[in-house]
């Protein structure tokens, strides 16, 4: 999968290298800023309140 | 190759020939330290494999370690060769070509040759496998670490905007009795309404509180949230909040550091409302009744002014909930300025500082 990326990347080596930072940099920033916080409330350790049903 | 085949040949057959005068050559004064290794090398292999006596081929690759200390005159390639191909070190004299088969085999997997289905399947598993793990780590990573700074740049944002929006606004009408403290104004849902100073939990802890306590907004990104229906600040009855212990700021992280007598500040556009902790409580999830009035004993109506505040516990578990419960004790008019065990602190520095309040 890696070696395919890699293989479709342009440019040499330093081109190909400056793309791959950049493509982790984008899935970095796309987990943190839109699927961590969907999958945050599913985590056992952010509720806070009480409430009739003792769920969130 | 034939040229690195010759070249080969003198070198096993010195050293063959040498370990045979080893011992004569043991009396002359002063031999070279390269000398000396490859006397002990030899000795060393005609003591451990006595079949080397009969044929000169076996030294060549049994003194791989005299052949080395020689390489420096030889192409280091061949002593390497033929010390690699030891099984075969008697037919390795016969066939010159093995040395770059043997290279030629090495350099295969290297080469750029597509993999078969079966272990490109694999690979790729084997691949996604561990961005898999990778994104673990990197949730764990926004959980504990990247949630609190957000959560705390937003609360001194948000501190900001309140403290200036009091600035703009008129207090509301103090009572004839001093000690009567002033109800804050219901706010409306994901409204911040007022700032939280704990000194227990440090000179520079402050956190707004808002309306609500849905996770998201309210205590994922404004501090601590008011139980909808509970007293406001001031009120006879329960001010009750939650506030995440662990994650996004952490407002309520020390909570179980709280000792009875400690003060817990709560500023409004009014004023500021003094409570003082009184005791904790451990409870499970579902105990809404420590909301009520008079805590634990949702019949009674209560006239004292009570602040409840719950968190998670234990840290990192949604299993029971921390709750720790405190009594108006003071109340100054904003006009009077904060009370003396925040004046001084970094946090109303802070909060003052910007919002003028």
């Amino acid at each position: 999968m890696y070696a395919f990326i890699w293989r479709i990347l342009p440019g040499n080596w330093v081109v190909k290298l400056i793309f791959a930072l950049i493509l982790i940099a984008a899935v970095v920033f796309l987990l943190m800023q839109y699927v961590f916080p969907v999958i945050a409330p599913y985590m056992p350790f952010n509720n806070a309140t009480v409430t009739e049903t003792g769920q969130q | 190759m034939s040229t690195s085949h010759s070249a080969d040949q003198p070198v096993g057959h010195s050293s063959a020939r040498s370990a045979g005068g080893s011992v004569a050559a043991g009396d002359q004064p002063l031999p070279s330290r390269r000398e000396l290794r490859r006397r002990e090398a030899e000795a060393a292999a005609v003591q451990g494999e006595p079949t080397a006596v009969y044929s000169d081929v076996p030294p060549v690759f049994e003194q791989s370690q005299p052949t080395h200390a020689q390489a420096t005159q030889a192409p280091p390639a061949v002593p390497q060769g033929h010390g690699g191909q030891s099984p075969q070190g008697r037919l390795g004299e016969d066939q010159p070509q093995l040395p770059p088969t043997r290279q030629r085999r090495r350099r295969q997997p290297t080469a750029k040759e597509p993999l078969g289905p079966i272990r490109g399947t694999v690979r790729t598993f084997g691949e996604l496998c561990i961005t898999a793990g990778l994104v673990l780590i990197l949730f764990v990573v926004w959980q504990l670490w990247w949630t609190d700074i957000q959560a705390n740049r937003d609360n001194e944002v948000l501190a900001d905007e309140l403290t200036q929006d009091w600035a703009n606004q008129d207090p509301n009408e103090l009572s004839d009795d001093p000690d009567e403290p002033v109800v804050a104004e219901p706010a409306g849902k994901n409204e911040a309404f007022g700032i939280f100073y704990i000194p227990r939990f440090g000179d520079d802890y402050y956190r707004t509180v808002a309306e609500g306590v849905d996770l998201e907004p309210v205590l994922n990104r404004m501090g601590v949230g008011r139980y909808p229906n509970s007293a406001m600040p001031g009120e006879v009855g329960n001010f009750s909040i939650a506030g995440h212990r662990v994650t996004y700021g952490k407002p309520l992280n020390q909570i179980a550091n709280l000792r009875p007598g400690d003060e817990i500040i709560v500023q409004t556009k009014d004023g500021f409302y003094t409570y003082t902790f009184r005791n904790f409580d451990i409870i499970l999830p579902d105990a809404v009744e420590v909301l009520s009035p008079v805590p634990d004993a949702p019949d009674f109506k209560g006239k004292d002014r009570i602040l409840t505040m719950t968190a998670c516990n234990p840290m990192f578990s949604a299993r029971e909930r921390y709750v720790a419960y405190a009594e108006l004790t003071d109340w100054t008019p904003a006009t009077d300025g904060a009370p003396d065990n925040i004046k001084d602190s970094k946090a109303y520095d802070k909060v003052s500082k910007n919002g003028g309040a």
